[in-house]
């Protein structure tokens, strides 16, 4: 490992970002009118995220975490400020470049898996492929469901998959895309321990091995540990933005 | 009260955010409930209207018709009536004077119409005619200060088929004039038949009925005042006695002819047999259009219901009683069940307008009768007010089987079962993986999915028979027309006033201009039985089967010798007699004896079949003549003309001929079955109409139900960038596949209905037609995109519920 690998490896580490940040947020407000009360739910967020870099978006009930995730990953637009992936300011994009965006740009990973219930698992996550134009779909998919530890439960129907096994897939359908964002909305929310733990480590790995960049939100303060960086946000403001003290933990440290 | 009002609050939001969707499936509701109502009401009101008609133009209870050709002095009926012991009952009688003949109805602007027609002349009383009452649709019915005067009365039918004012000239052959004073009808012309064409009424088209006064008859027919008919009317009590006196008494005066009364008037019987016979075809398609809703509404209703699982959980998780869980889902069904009712009492009260003006054209009678029958309604009713109540309460019963947790869940334990998709799993189409979704979604849910395809399948199937008695009707009619016009399609039959010399009735239609050969022919009514079958009337013509004019098909067997005692059948009248080739069969038929007809009856052996379906025609050799008292007679002439030359010019050219009664051309048979077939359609085209909504309806709410079920699939879909016209994408194509099965399910349905009209309904009010079941391909493809179109493209209705999708609120958890 040179010097610039080295420099690179520890950005990574202490959560910095290498070169042109992968995601800027800049000024971002999102307000909803409700008739005579204007709900707020982001003001003033400034946001940048490197490369690799592995992010947990922590914050309680209502603190604005799923909006922000909603508007990096393009599925709300906000009402102040400028969102910039990939060197795009996707605010100006128009319907189709968003949809373009959200295939060639960010996969997502939903607390509830949302997997296609008529598909089986290799079919899910071949879906991941084949939506953002991979040619080898199919192999790729076998090949990612390995990855997460499903390689003999491809046949399977979400159904008939237990909750970790249902969001092993739902990953390896994000990951399938091999675009370089992934975000995840309470990943862990409906597994238990172990199963959450196995999940974190899937996601950590995708930093490191494919430079993917990984936002988790989460309301659990634990999973933060293993963050190379953490947000924090109350009532829609991001109150703490910096890489966790003394470095990120080791998953198997973890305990909730 | 408290808890009581919550959930009525409750129930109403309920309505108030589905209010679109609950009053959609009342309306598939309504529909199958107002037109089983309007359907089933059909036999009754065409019973009240045939009722309230007869009774209103004073019918006759029995009339008296000497045999074609013979005819009694004026009064002498009337003595003869007045002469039986018990006159006394008779309440009113009339002699009158039927007249066959022809006649010419000039046309503005257009060619004139030249027709068979019958003049029937009535002594005219303050009133009209005291028996058999003639009535006036438009201008004004006949007078009593008409009697004698050249006025007369045009048959509604016809006139209404040509679009004659009631107002016209009337011409009829040596010079005659009759001025139309009105256009009407009389009790035995509500269905006006052919001779020979059975009981198969609507020859209105072909043939001009003229009525008049006994005295204007009289003048036409240029003879010493003479009558051939008469009619009474008789105060209560049998009438078999009254009727026996009466043949006594014509036998007594040596006059030959029949006492029928009303019941045998071949209209009468047609009419109410026909309300009977049509009913039972009505009825299968009330069933199916009232099965079709039932089905789809139950479906709809059940999947709202599964759709408040969660909240049903919840209730349970926090301790409230399963009975009152179930209140708020059973609320839904009676909304739906109180909106299905509602409108389906409007919409079946709305049938006795809709179908009483179908029923017009069908069957123009001077009173209508079409009152709301609600024993029939309440039938259907029922069905709507129950059927949703357990299509709400089998999900909440479902619901409350599941522990609390199981119904709460939302994500991986919330998840199905795969239904049969995993019998799909091997089978993969060819196409990256989100192409697999609609077969799969179609297999994982094979309750919904059989329920959707039997309700569309059920109304489909209505739409296929309807087009398959019509494809039906128009094959069996052009087999009857090929074969009656076989080798000779512009073939006319000339009929002539009576019986003629063989040589004399060939002279005068050969001598005319512009016919180039001409066949004399004898045709007798008939009646033609057999052991083990039944009786029927029909006719019997002996002509040459070598004439180059024409000459029957003979399919099997071969044409009847010369001299012996042979008759060739259609193949429905052997298969109805249960005969063949080679068995007897016993023809009555008029003999002359003396100055009149009795009857006669002989075993004749069947020589061979004829392929025309109506089962009243037959044929034999003319040499059998001699066995009538008719040896070398004719009464009709079959006929050749020129190259270029038309049916019109040739009936011209003999108008003024006296001996003829008629000109037209040989398929006219045909043609007035295709006319009456035309009127039958306007009921079928309502039904038709009805069974299209219906089917569009059950599709669209299925879609739109299917789209909500499916929403956080369709969130997840654009998450991962796939288009919203995608997304619609994948739903046509699901629905495509639905629609496809539920064609076939039409499909199939729908022949084994026209099959059972066909077969088993038709002939008892048709019993003369062979008819052939037939599905025309061209229907089948009409019917397939129909179904298939609806169901595929009903998902583009709600597309812009999933282009307008709010897809983080669609994906969040918590709801």
């Amino acid at each position: 490992m040179n010097a610039a690998e080295a420099q690179a490896s520890g950005e990574r580490e202490n959560g910095g970002s290498t070169g042109q940040p992968l995601i800027e947020l800049a000024g971002v407000a999102r307000r909803y009118d409700m008739g005579e009360v204007t709900v707020t739910a982001l003001e003033n967020v400034d946001l940048r995220v490197g490369r690799g870099e592995f992010i947990v978006v922590l914050g309680p009930s209502g603190s604005g975490k799923t909006t922000l995730l909603n508007m990096i990953g393009a599925l709300d637009s906000p009402t102040e400020g400028t969102i910039r992936i990939l060197g795009e300011d996707i605010t100006r994009a128009s319907r189709a470049q968003l949809f373009e965006f959200r295939r060639r740009s960010v996969s997502f990973i939903f607390q509830t898996f949302n997997l296609f219930p008529a598909l089986t698992a290799l079919e899910n996550v071949e879906f991941g492929a084949d939506v953002s134009g991979r040619p080898d779909a199919r192999e790729l998919a076998a090949e990612t469901l390995e990855r997460v530890g499903l390689a003999g439960r491809g046949g399977h129907f979400p159904h008939e998959l237990s909750g970790g096994e249902q969001q092993r897939v739902a990953i390896a359908r994000a990951l399938a895309t091999r675009n370089p964002i992934l975000l995840a909305d309470e990943p862990t929310g409906e597994l238990d321990f172990r199963t959450g733990v196995q999940i974190l480590e899937l996601l950590h790995e995708q930093t490191h091995t494919e430079d993917t960049s990984v936002l988790v939100v989460t309301h659990n303060r634990e999973i933060a540990r293993v963050a190379h960086r953490v947000v924090e946000l109350s009532s829609g403001r991001i109150v703490a933005d910096g890489p966790n003290p003394g470095g990120p933990a080791s998953i198997s440290e973890l305990r909730w | 009260m408290g808890r009581r009002g919550l959930w009525l609050r409750w129930s109403l939001r309920d309505l108030r955010s589905r209010w679109a969707l609950m009053l959609a499936i009342g309306l598939v509701l309504a529909i199958g409930t107002g037109v089983y109502a309007g359907l089933g009401s059909m036999k009754d009101w065409r019973i009240a209207s045939n009722d309230a008609s007869y009774e209103a133009l004073r019918a006759h209870d029995l009339e008296i018709s000497l045999t074609e050709g013979t005819s009694a002095p004026t009064g002498s009926l009337e003595r003869l009536i007045d002469g039986i012991p018990a006159a006394s009952r008779v309440q009113a009688s009339e002699e009158r004077l039927r007249l066959p003949t022809q006649v010419e109805v000039p046309r503005p602007g257009g060619e004139s119409l030249l027709t068979p027609a019958e003049v029937v002349g009535s002594p005219l009383g303050p009133g009209g005619a005291a028996v058999d009452g003639v009535y006036a649709s438009a201008g004004r019915a006949l007078r009593a200060d008409d009697e004698g005067r050249p006025v007369a009365v045009l048959e509604r039918g016809f006139a209404d088929h040509h679009n004659l004012p009631p107002q016209g000239e009337l011409l009829l052959p040596g010079a005659k004039r009759l001025r139309s004073v009105g256009v009407g009808g009389s009790p035995e012309y509500f269905m006006v038949t052919r001779p020979g064409g059975g009981e198969f009424g609507g020859a209105e088209a072909q043939f001009a009925v003229l009525f008049t006064s006994l005295r204007t008859a009289q003048r036409i027919d240029g003879r010493a005042p003479r009558v051939n008919d008469a009619v009474l009317r008789l105060r209560a009590g049998e009438l078999g006695p009254v009727k026996r006196q009466l043949e006594r008494a014509l036998a007594a005066a040596d006059l030959s002819g029949e006492v029928t009364t009303l019941n045998e008037d071949t209209a009468h019987r047609v009419l109410y047999k026909d309300a009977s016979g049509d009913q039972q075809m009505f009825d299968v398609f009330a069933f199916l259009i009232l099965a079709g809703a039932a089905l789809a509404a139950f479906n709809l209703a059940t999947r709202i219901v599964e759709a408040q699982r969660r909240e049903i959980g919840i209730g349970m998780a926090l301790g409230v009683p399963p009975r009152q869980l179930a209140i708020r889902p059973l609320l839904l069904g009676v909304q739906i069940a109180v909106a299905g009712t509602v409108l389906g009492l409007g919409l079946g009260l709305a049938m006795g307008a809709i179908f009483r003006g179908v029923l017009e054209d069908l069957l123009p009678l001077p009173v209508m009768r079409t009152p709301f029958e609600p024993g029939v309604f309440l039938r259907a009713a029922l069905v709507g007010l129950i059927l949703p109540i357990v299509a709400t309460a089998i999900p909440v019963w479902r619901g409350l089987r599941k522990t609390p947790v199981q119904a709460i869940r939302v994500g991986f334990l919330s998840a199905q079962g795969s239904g049969i998709a995993g019998l799909a799993k091997r089978l993969r189409l060819p196409g990256p993986s989100i192409v697999q979704m609609p077969m799969r979604n179609v297999l994982r849910a094979p309750r919904r999915t059989l329920l959707t395809v039997l309700g569309i399948g059920a109304v489909l199937s209505v739409l296929v028979a309807f087009m398959g008695m019509i494809d039906s009707f128009d094959a069996t009619v052009d087999r009857s027309e090929a074969e009656i016009a076989h080798g000779n399609p512009n073939r006319i039959v000339v009929s002539l006033d009576g019986f003629h010399s063989s040589r004399d009735a060939r002279r005068i239609v050969a001598g005319t201009p512009g016919v180039a050969a001409a066949e004399p022919q004898l045709t007798l009514p008939v009646t033609l039985s057999a052991r083990g079958g039944e009786a029927f009337e029909g006719t019997v013509t002996l002509l040459d089967f070598a004439s180059p004019v024409w000459a029957p098909t003979v399919t099997s067997g071969s044409a009847p010798s010369p001299g012996r005692p042979e008759a060739l059948i259609s193949e429905k009248a052997a298969s109805d007699l249960g005969v063949g080739v080679g068995d007897a069969i016993t023809i009555a038929y008029p003999r002359r004896e003396g100055g009149g007809y009795g009857e006669a009856r002989a075993q004749v052996r069947v020589s061979g079949l004829h392929p025309d379906p109506f089962r009243s025609f037959a044929y034999t050799d003319p040499s059998v003549a001699a066995l009538a008292g008719l040896p070398g007679s004719a009464n009709r002439v079959s006929a050749t003309p020129e190259p270029g030359v038309s049916e019109n010019r040739i009936a011209r050219a003999l108008f003024d001929v006296p001996a003829v009664a008629a000109v037209e051309r040989a398929t006219a048979t045909t043609e007035f079955v295709r006319d009456r077939l035309g009127d039958f359609v306007g009921v079928l085209r309502l039904i038709e109409g009805f069974a299209l909504a219906l089917a569009l309806l059950i599709a669209f709410n299925s879609s739109a139900i299917g789209i909500d079920e499916r929403r956080r699939e369709n969130g997840t879909l654009l998450a991962f960038g796939i288009t919203p016209g995608r997304a619609v994408a994948l739903a046509v194509a699901e629905g495509l596949i639905t629609g496809v099965l539920g064609t076939l399910v039409g499909l199939a349905g729908g022949y084994l209905v026209t099959s059972w009209v066909v077969n088993q309904t038709l002939p008892e009010t048709l019993p003369d037609l062979g008819l052939l079941v037939e599905i025309a391909p061209a229907s089948l493809l009409t019917a397939a995109a129909v179904g298939v179109a609806s169901v595929a493209l009903a998902p583009l209705f709600s597309a812009h519920r999933i282009r307008r999708m709010d897809v983080p609120s669609t994906l969040r958890v918590m709801e």
